[in-house]
């Protein structure tokens, strides 16, 4: 009951803010667009008989035209290109955030061993090229989303491990916990009374941030052609438009369509995460707000604040200017 | 700095390099028993004697003509010679010549970013830093966030479409004869720099963004510190608190940051050497990754594993240069 | 009395303007300081005393705050009239301050001989070498061990204690007329607190230099204090010679203050705590701000703002029902 209620709270808290507004409103309209695909596409992309004449310019019925290489619907392509990118960002995102969290806990309040074993192994992953050996992996293991979600998350959970380790230190060290500890609480009572809330903010933050940073990578391996070779994906449009000469032909519509969908999917989730940094972290926002007001506020009115703290002489005539 | 603390951080990096050399090893290996089996099929023109000695050759082309420990053995012997193995392609040439070959062409590329992206992004954020609130920095602060949701490969993908096909600009395509022509002369080294002009800046503005907000968050959190009222309380100008007390701290984070950028200068370039056909190291690993070629793959691989180690190296002991406090034993992270 | 003052302040006051309204942290306060005379400004946290102090060298960003006041004049120059430059030339040198968190008030990439020889080298003339050698001299001058080995230390290889004095090095380093220090052993253990102060005490009889303490405690306030100025909530509620305001507090809160410092020479075990706590800056009671912790409290506290009235010559307290009786004062508790 009281986690529900505590959802709801932080959704609206989102709502809220601005920059969060925007981002919710986009990331539903992404949604809804994954989601009724079938339903909201004049022209199904994957129906080879579907496939109209090549190469046509942005009009009716083809809204944004269709593609030089095979003829299908660009626009229909955009919607659905919101599946993958949707369903390997947030899945993904979701994927980082139980492993970073249970990796930085365990480096953070597991004891020295773990911690040792941990911090090594974050630091070889830190420097192994990422995206190489992203590619050599997809090529042995094989081209699909399931895989790409893995791969993402074998290698997306150093940075967050460490961030939470990093807090989990500090928490251990704080008072509240030391008197649990004396109260006689069990490691494992701590841990998921204490330590686990105390670092939940930062991984629901982490959370968006990293669908959107992982929106860009899917996108980045699917213009490699990296990704499953039977979906349709905005990083895939971009190459098909690529090697199908859109940039020769000077057919921008073909290049900017998914870009822009890369945009507003990327753009929706760091807008909600940011705002979720500034509903967790208040002093963040204030001095941003701060400067904002400091230009619209009032002057006769701070000058009334001002004037009202002065004494007021009161009706008892021993009064200030009676003092020396 | 203590010297124990240097020689701590060249140990520590050279038992890293040594896990690192091992899964290098053991990575391009996992679900490939057999490479003969896997890369070359059984074809039905082939006599069985025929295919055998195929998979024979194939096998030891792949060096799994031994067993698995023996492989590893040889892996670092042939390592310890400094010799990175030999690729696949047609005249068998050494993983190293190609690397050396390319090598060159990817530093062009990345240091060019590198260096637009630090010092435009040091300008830019100190100056929203000192302004903040007022134009400047809030314009900054909007670009930033619309252009670090714009991938730079669809930048790249845009400017090749205005610069370099519409408005002919600057070369959409790398010129073919910009490697093979080139002679140190004005005339080619003018070439590569109109070659390189799309592919650095479609990279350099995400780069130039990320240092600006960097920079000026540092700045601010730094400007608020104690220590800076005390400078101020002491008497210090305007500009030797921001000089001398500020940019020195606010400098920290981002000298990690900047090692990270050296640490991917080479492996992060690989999309956009492949939209503008740049004869990199980037083009060289996705040509290596098609044909399977994997000891050249595993080459490049341990080559940049290698370089980001260093880089690695170098950023820690540069960054316990500047604070005292990383080599007296306090973390820094 | 204010005019052989060395710092004489009228009418400061400093807001914050946020988004969730206004922050009225210092509501017009009146100080003055004599050459050698060290007053203590005495309340409890966020009731406006640092912020004061911080303002008055105009040390406060504006942005965030907003500072008004009518008169800030130290030793014959209006320190409002000046610009950062010339208020560069007086902190440091004429107005030095010490921080409470002597780690985080001390830059901690720098030695804290450069911090120190920065100020010999701004205010007094000095070559570096010379800078260094007044350095070194400075540190010995406060009790700090083996003054050249610390000069080349950074802020984190010393004690908290060895910090705090390496401030008061540096504030007492250009041998400045006024000496603001703001909660200066509030960081330190209760040995070092003693220590520490002692070696503020008698640099500050050496000198001569004026001390302004800013602090909550009051068994500091008695050890260096002459004067004392009682804050609550951004007004000054009490104010007067140290030894008649600790003996017999005039108002309620600081009263408070005093029964809620434990005192081994009294055999009452019971501990006494101000109920409640300090008002939100951005929402004060009405009337006098102290009215819902005051135990004394009528009718007329909820409505009206006492003003600040003499009871002594040299004493004034904010209260309409003061607990001792002056000569002008002729309320009655209710």
């Amino acid at each position: 009951m009281r986690t529900t209620r505590r959802k709801n709270n932080l959704l609206a808290k989102i709502w809220h803010h601005p920059q969060g507004q925007v981002g919710l409103i986009l990331a539903g309209l992404l949604v809804f667009a994954a989601v009724a695909a079938p339903w909201i596409t004049p022209f199904d992309p994957y129906d080879v008989t579907q496939r109209a004449e090549k190469g046509l310019a942005p009009g009716w019925p083809h809204l944004l035209g269709t593609s030089i290489s095979t003829g299908q619907d660009i626009f229909s392509m955009l919607i659905y290109g919101a599946r993958v990118s949707l369903l390997v960002g947030i899945v993904t995102g979701l994927a980082i955030a139980f492993l970073g969290a249970f990796m930085g806990i365990l480096a953070g309040y597991g004891g020295r061993f773990w911690d040792t074993l941990i911090m090594r192994l974050v630091d070889v992953m830190l420097v192994i090229p990422t995206l190489p050996l992203t590619i050599v992996l997809t090529n042995l293991f094989g081209k699909s989303y399931g895989m790409i979600i893995f791969i993402f998350t074998i290698f997306g959970w150093v940075g967050l491990a460490r961030v939470i380790r990093s807090q989990v230190l500090v928490l251990k060290s704080s008072n509240y916990i030391k008197a649990a500890q004396l109260a006689g609480a069990s490691r494992r009572y701590i841990m998921f009374r204490h330590i686990l809330p105390g670092v939940s903010n930062l991984l629901i933050m982490s959370t968006a941030l990293t669908s959107a940073g992982i929106m860009v990578a899917e996108a980045g391996l699917s213009f490699l052609g990296l990704g499953d070779p039977t979906a349709i994906s905005w990083g895939k449009m971009l190459a098909e438009a690529q090697s199908g000469g859109a940039l020769l032909f000077g057919h921008w519509w073909w290049i900017i369509a998914p870009g822009i969908g890369i945009f507003l999917s990327v753009f929706a989730f760091m807008r909600i995460g940011l705002a979720l940094e500034e509903v967790f972290n208040p002093r963040m926002k204030r001095s941003g707000m701060l400067l904002r007001l400091f230009k619209s506020i009032n002057g006769s009115y701070i000058q009334e604040v001002f004037d009202a703290m002065d004494d007021r002489p009161e009706t008892d005539e021993a009064g200030k200017e009676a003092a020396p | 700095m203590r010297k124990g603390y240097v020689l701590e951080r060249i140990l520590y990096t050279v038992f890293i390099f040594f896990i690192v050399i091992t899964l290098n090893f053991f990575i391009p290996r996992i679900g490939v028993e057999d490479p003969a089996e896997r890369y070359y099929p059984p074809q039905g023109n082939l006599t069985d004697t025929e295919y055998s000695i195929i998979k024979q050759l194939t096998r030891k082309q792949y060096g799994f003509d031994v067993s698995g420990w023996q492989q590893y053995l040889r892996y670092l012997s042939q390592l310890s010679r400094g010799d990175l193995g030999t690729s696949l392609q047609a005249g068998s040439p050494k993983v190293s010549t190609l690397i050396a070959q390319r090598l060159p062409w990817t530093l062009v590329l990345s240091l060019s970013n590198m260096l637009i992206s630090v010092t435009l992004g040091l300008l830019l954020g100190t100056s929203a830093a000192w302004n903040r609130g007022k134009f400047a920095d809030r314009a900054l602060m909007n670009a930033s966030t619309v252009m670090t949701a714009l991938p730079a490969f669809f930048l790249a993908l845009v400017f090749s479409l205005y610069m370099g096909f519409e408005w002919g600009w600057f070369p959409a395509y790398t010129e073919p004869d910009m490697v093979a022509s080139f002679d140190w002369s004005w005339r080619a080294i003018a070439q590569v720099a109109r070659n390189a002009a799309l592919p650095v800046i479609s990279m350099s503005i995400g780069g130039v963004i990320s240092y600006a907000q960097g920079t000026r968050n540092s700045v601010i959190a730094v400007s608020q510190e104690d220590f800076i009222t005390t400078a101020r309380a002491k008497g210090m100008s305007t500009r030797t608190v921001k000089y001398r007390h500020v940019l020195r701290n606010a400098m920290l984070p981002i000298v990690t940051s900047l090692g990270m950028s050296v640490s991917g200068l080479i492996g992060g370039s690989v999309v956009i050497e492949q939209i503008f056909n740049w004869n990199g190291m980037g083009t060289l690993f996705l040509t290596a990754n098609n044909t399977n070629d994997y000891p050249l793959m595993m080459g490049i691989m341990l080559f940049l594993s290698s370089f980001a180690l260093l880089a690695n190296l170098m950023t820690d002991l540069l960054y316990s240069l500047l604070d005292p406090r990383v080599s007296a034993g306090g973390g820094r992270r | 009395m204010s005019q052989d003052a060395l710092l004489l302040v009228e009418g400061l006051k400093v807001i914050f303007p946020t988004d969730a309204g206004i922050i009225k942290a210092v509501e017009g306060i009146d100080l003055a300081i004599h050459p050698g005379e060290c007053l203590a400004l005495v309340g409890e946290s966020g009731c406006g005393k640092s912020v004061s102090s911080l303002a008055i060298l105009g040390l406060l960003g504006t942005p965030p705050a907003l500072v008004r006041a009518q008169t800030i004049r130290f030793d014959g120059q209006n320190l409002q009239a000046l610009n950062e430059q010339q208020m560069a030339q007086i902190r440091g040198k004429d107005i030095a301050m010490i921080f409470q968190d002597a780690l985080t008030a001390l830059n901690p990439v720098m030695s804290i001989g450069r911090q120190l020889d920065e100020v010999f080298l701004k205010h007094c003339g000095m070559n570096k070498s010379q800078a260094k050698e007044a350095s070194i001299e400075a540190l010995r001058a406060v009790g700090v061990s083996s003054p050249a080995q610390r000069y080349r230390q950074f802020p984190h290889q010393l004690s908290g204690g060895m910090r705090q004095r390496v401030l008061i090095a540096m504030a007492f380093a250009a041998s400045p007329k006024l000496i603001i220090a703001d909660e200066p052993t509030t960081a330190l253990d209760v040995t070092i607190q003693m220590q520490v102060l002692e070696e503020l005490r008698a640099m500050q009889r050496k000198s001569g230099t004026a001390l302004m303490l800013i602090t909550h405690d009051l068994s500091v306030v008695n050890y260096l204090a002459d004067r004392i100025l009682v804050m609550y909530s951004g007004k000054i509620v009490e104010t007067g010679p140290v030894k008649q305001i600790l003996k017999r507090p005039a108002h309620p809160y600081t009263e408070g203050l005093l029964t809620s410092v434990p005192r081994l020479d009294t055999c009452n075990t019971r501990f006494y705590q101000i109920p409640d706590q300090v008002p939100n800056p951005m929402n004060k009671p009405s009337g006098c701000h102290f009215h819902p912790r005051c135990s004394y409290a009528g009718e007329l506290c909820k409505q009206t703002m006492p003003s600040l009235r003499s009871l002594s010559p040299q004493r004034e307290v904010r209260c309409h029902f003061p607990l001792q009786k002056g000569e002008g004062g002729d309320s009655q508790h209710a």
